[in-house]
This record gives structure tokens, sequence and C-alpha cells, in this order.
């Protein structure tokens, strides 16, 4: 009885010295870590680069198996390095910066000082800032006038940004301080595919900043990525957070179309992505499908009460973006403080 | 008592150690894949994908695909029916429409009627996004879109397009909407002939969304304006094009 006591005593205090010194490392280890950040494969794989050379991750946690199972062993993500003006224009990244890309921290860390690697064989772009550029190409390439377009104007005047791709650009500059890189991966647990893409930190007395995650890099193509940007920097400066209610996507949900928040103007720029003419400059078919299946999926799972506008209804948002946006009275009657947001649910 | 101590550390460790291991063997191993030209072109087509018709390689694999269009479609069937959701899945999904025949219409009805997945449930406050759920419906929505650019790319289809996209909104569940979108742009004027098959809950899709009368000078206006930019991008391009 008494050496079951003592075997007893011995396990627990061996198991009790094992917690201990599991969480004294735990508290101690650097961030990348296997133990803190098990899953923080960007981390890694900058902190194991051969010759300076990363081996930068590629959608490994949505592609489990696959290519085994039809032979496609090429995967890409709409964004091929020869469809975007800025891969080889100093002018163009210059432009592409001044979205508070060049107020950012963490871009050092993921390798700033090359935006230009790509996989030979996919001729994708590999590094963080190398995608992030590709996600604001879209932005800024979506209107034909690229980075002729003054994004200094004031942002009420539709005579200028006389079509949403226009007012966009010009939106997402103003409304951003900073955005910064940042190699971890922000998931629900080791392995799983519930991930945060971005984070906007914002209030008083502070400057307003979008935090980039791996997933934003490596899990999403370019044109949810440009979309996202649109999402976090309506929650920067007009400080428009989500709503605490319950949507098919579980998390960040704004409760209807109306709310104005940073997923009805996701959608709206998707939407607007969607309608621009066929044989456009930049946008390729299978960019536009890629926009209308996020805006379905988007406007299906992002709303706690399901918005009755359909891509159809968003037919001359590159028209009269004023229509859209709640920016102008809806009425030249001084008396009518009816804003003009009549998509409205 | 060392032996008890270290005990769970291999417990903790074995299993790690084991699935390190299996992931060694799977990405050391040969592929299996025979390079059937049936594969090239599809591998070939997907990795084309986005510059589409830009590039000659993809019209190449394209028109492969379009002549051999049954075989295509079975093997892209399991990867399409089975596997999770992805953006390489949304990528076959889409490219399906852009060489599918009939066998490929009635894969994507059976893709569309499939049950509506369900998000992993979040952290309370977390906003994380459950990518595989968001991909999967992704290209359920992709797959009314490619079903419906079927009938651009092979018209004698046409009837068996309608009649598919008819039933997918007649479920009235999440594809309702894209299926009466993709209807509209197929039919034009004769989509309005298609309101007997939908009961009235239904009639807002057959109302042409029109802004207020007070915007219609500017609309007009705008689309002019708009209509001879695009004109002069145009020959722009064209004469760039010509001084190469």
């Amino acid at each position: 009885m008494r050496s079951q006591v003592k075997l007893g005593l011995n396990r627990a205090t061996g198991l009790l010295a094992v917690a201990a010194v599991g969480a004294f490392l735990y508290t101690f280890m650097p961030s990348c870590s296997m133990l803190a950040d098990a899953d923080d494969t960007l981390c890694f794989a900058i902190a194991d680069a051969k010759d300076g050379v990363v081996d930068w991750p590629d959608e490994e946690y949505l592609e489990p198996g696959y290519k085994n199972d039809c032979g496609i062993t090429d995967y890409h993500e709409c964004d091929h390095c020869d469809l975007n003006p800025w891969f080889l224009s100093q002018d163009d990244r210059d432009y592409i910066e001044g979205f508070g890309l060049a107020q950012g921290h963490g871009w050092a860390d993921l390798g700033r000082a090359d935006v230009m690697t790509f996989n030979e064989v996919t001729k994708e772009i590999d590094t963080p800032l190398g995608r992030t550029y590709n996600a604001y190409a879209n932005l800024v390439y979506a209107n034909p006038e690229g980075i002729e377009l003054d994004r200094s104007q004031a942002l009420d005047n539709f005579e200028y940004y006389d079509t949403f791709l226009k007012w966009a650009p010009a939106f997402v500059s103003q409304k951003t301080y900073r955005i910064n890189g940042n190699c971890n991966r922000d998931c629900e647990t080791v392995f799983s595919t519930n991930c945060v893409i971005a984070r906007t930190v914002h209030g008083p007395f502070r400057n307003d900043y979008i935090d980039l995650y791996q997933t934003f890099f490596y899990d999403l193509d370019a044109v949810w990525r440009a979309s996202t940007i649109v999402h976090e920097v309506r929650h920067a400066r007009d400080r428009n957070s989500h709503n605490a209610c319950v949507c098919g996507n579980g998390s960040a949900c704004d409760f209807r179309w109306s709310s104005n928040g940073a997923n009805t103007y996701e959608l709206m720029w998707l939407a607007a992505y969607y309608w621009t003419p066929e044989d456009h400059p930049f946008i390729t078919p299978a960019r536009r499908e890629r926009a209308a299946s996020l805006f379905n999926t988007r406007r299906d799972l992002m709303f706690c009460e399901k918005p009755r506008w359909r891509i159809g209804d968003f037919i001359h948002i590159n028209e009269i973006p004023e229509y859209y946006v709640e920016q102008v009275a809806c009425s030249e009657d001084p008396s009518n403080t009816h804003y003009c947001l009549v998509l409205a649910n | 008592m060392m032996g008890k101590v270290w005990f769970p550390w291999w417990a903790a460790v074995l299993p790690l150690l084991l699935v390190a291991t299996q992931s060694i063997g799977v990405a050391d191993a040969p592929s299996s894949v025979e390079h059937r030209p049936l594969t090239h072109h599809l591998g070939r087509a997907i990795s084309q994908l986005d510059q589409g018709s830009r590039s000659p390689e993809y019209t190449e694999s394209l028109a492969y695909l379009k002549l051999h269009a049954r075989e295509a479609v079975t093997e892209l069937s399991a990867p399409v029916l089975r596997e999770p959701g992805s953006l390489g899945k949304w990528q076959v999904t889409y490219l399906i429409g852009e060489f599918g025949d009939e066998s490929a219409i009635d894969l994507l009805r059976i893709f569309m009627e499939q049950p509506k997945p369900r998000a992993q449930p979040a952290r309370e406050g977390s906003h994380a996004t459950d990518l595989q759920f968001t991909e999967e419906m992704n290209s359920r929505f992709q797959a009314v879109s490619s079903t419906a650019r079927i009938a651009s790319h092979r018209p004698e289809l046409r009837d068996q397009v309608v009649e598919t996209l008819i039933a997918t909104a007649q479920r009235g569940d999440f594809l309702e909407d894209s299926a009466m979108f993709e209807l509209q742009k197929l039919l034009g004027d004769e989509f309005q002939s298609l309101r007997g098959y939908f009961g009235p809950e239904a009639s807002r899709h057959f109302e042409p969304f029109m802004p207020p009368p007070q915007w219609h000078g500017l609309l007009a206006r705008r689309m002019e304006k708009h209509r001879r930019e695009e004109q002069a991008l145009r020959e722009k391009r064209r004469s760039l094009c010509e001084a190469k």
C-alpha cells in the first residue's frame, strides 16, 4: 500500500517536473521555435534560408495530397508576374509604396529588398512583399489610368473618380496610414484552415495600422488579396468595426449591407472588378470570374441578414459610383439629408 | 525514476516523429502519375489559366481538352466531387466551363446538388476565415457560372445548360441568385419567358435593376464618356501592337 502511494507520488512528481520544464521552455522560446508557433511556416522558411534564398511556402495547407489524385502539379495564384506592370517598373513600384507600405513594419524581416523573386516553374511571385504588390496591382490597374490616377483628389469628387475602380484606389490610399507584413500564421489550431487573414488596429490617440498575416500572402489569390485590402482599409480610418452578430462565416460579420462596413466595401470592389469590359488590358476572364465567385460567397457568408443585392445589381457601379457609395446627397434639395446608399437593406 | 520522467516526453515526441517521418515519405515518393498528353494539357491549362487566351500554350491545351472533353471531365470528376475546397478546386471548376461537354454539365449539376458545406466554428471574438470552406463555396458558385459558359462555346448544348440552370434556381437554395443571373446573361430578353417556371417570390429576378430617374441623365453621360475613353484606349493599344 505504502509502496503504491510512493509510486503514485513519483509519477505525479515526474509529470509535474515535465510540465514545469515545458512551461519554462514555452515561456522563453523565441517566436520562430517549434513549440511556440508550430505552424509558423513563414518564420521557419525565413530562418532556414539557404545561401540567402528563402523557400517561401505556397498554399501548403490547402492542397493536401491533391496533386497525387489527378496529376495536376502546378498551382498558381492568378497573379503571374508578366501580367503585372509593377514587375519591371520602378515608377509603378513607387506608386504602390504610396499606399502606406513605405511606412510599414516587419517588411525587412520578410525580405523587403526582394520583391521580385519568382517560382521558375509557375512564374509566380514568391515573396510576401511581391504578393502584396500584386494585390495593389489589382487595385491600381483595374482602372486603365493605372499610376496616372491622381489619388489626392477629394473622395467626393466623382467627376474625377467617375468609376468605382477609380474611386477605390484613392479611398485605399487616403485612408491608409501604415500597412505591415507579419510572418505569423494566425489560425485556430495548428494545421487548421480557419485563419485570420489580416487585422486592422485603430482607435483614438494612435496611428491606424493594418497587419497582413501569412494567410494573406500564401493562401489567397491576388484578387481576394486586393479585396481584403479594401476591406481592412474600411476598418482603419473610417473606424468601422464588424458587428457582434453571427453569420455563415461564423465571425467577422456585419449586420446587413447598409451597415456599410468592411464587408460591404469589399463586395462593392469585387462587383466593380467583375463589371469591367471583356477586353480589359489587365483583368483576364479568370480573374473576373474569380471576383464573381468571391462576391457570391462573401455575400452569402459575411452578413447576418443576407443582402438582397446581387452582382447583377452593380452593373452601373463603374458609371455612377456615387450612387453606390455613401458620399453624396441623393437629392439637390439641401433639406434632403438622405445619403445615396440607395442599395441599403 | 528517470525512465518514468522521460516517458511522457517520449509519449509526446514519438507521434510527432512518426508524423514527420510520414510527411518526408510522402514528399520523397516518386510520382506514380503517368505523363499522358491529357495530364500534360490539364496541368498546362491550369498553370496558364490566369492569362487565358493571351497565352498560346493555354489556347493550345484548351483546344486539346475540347477535343477530349469526356476523358478530361472523367479525370477531373474526383477532385470536383471529393476534394475539399481549395483554390486548385476552384481553378478546375473554372476550367471545366472552358472546354466542357454534356458530361461536364452532368458533373457540375451533381456538384451543385451536394449539400451546402458548413464553416468550422471560430473562437468567440475571432475574425478567422475558414479558407477551406470558403474555397468550397467559391467552387460551388463557379460551378453555376461554368455551366453557363459551356453554352457559349458549345451552342448545341444551350438547352441542356438552360434546363440545368433552371433546376438549380428552382431548388431555391444558396445558388438560386447565381443561377438566375447566369440565365439572364445567357438568354437576354428571352429570360422574361421563364417567369412561368418560378413562383411570385422570384419576381425580383425579372425586374431589371435601375437607379431612380434622377440618375438617368448622369448615367447616360458617363456611359457615353466611358465608351469614348475605351474606344480611344483600344485604338492606342492597336497602334502600339502594330508598331511592334
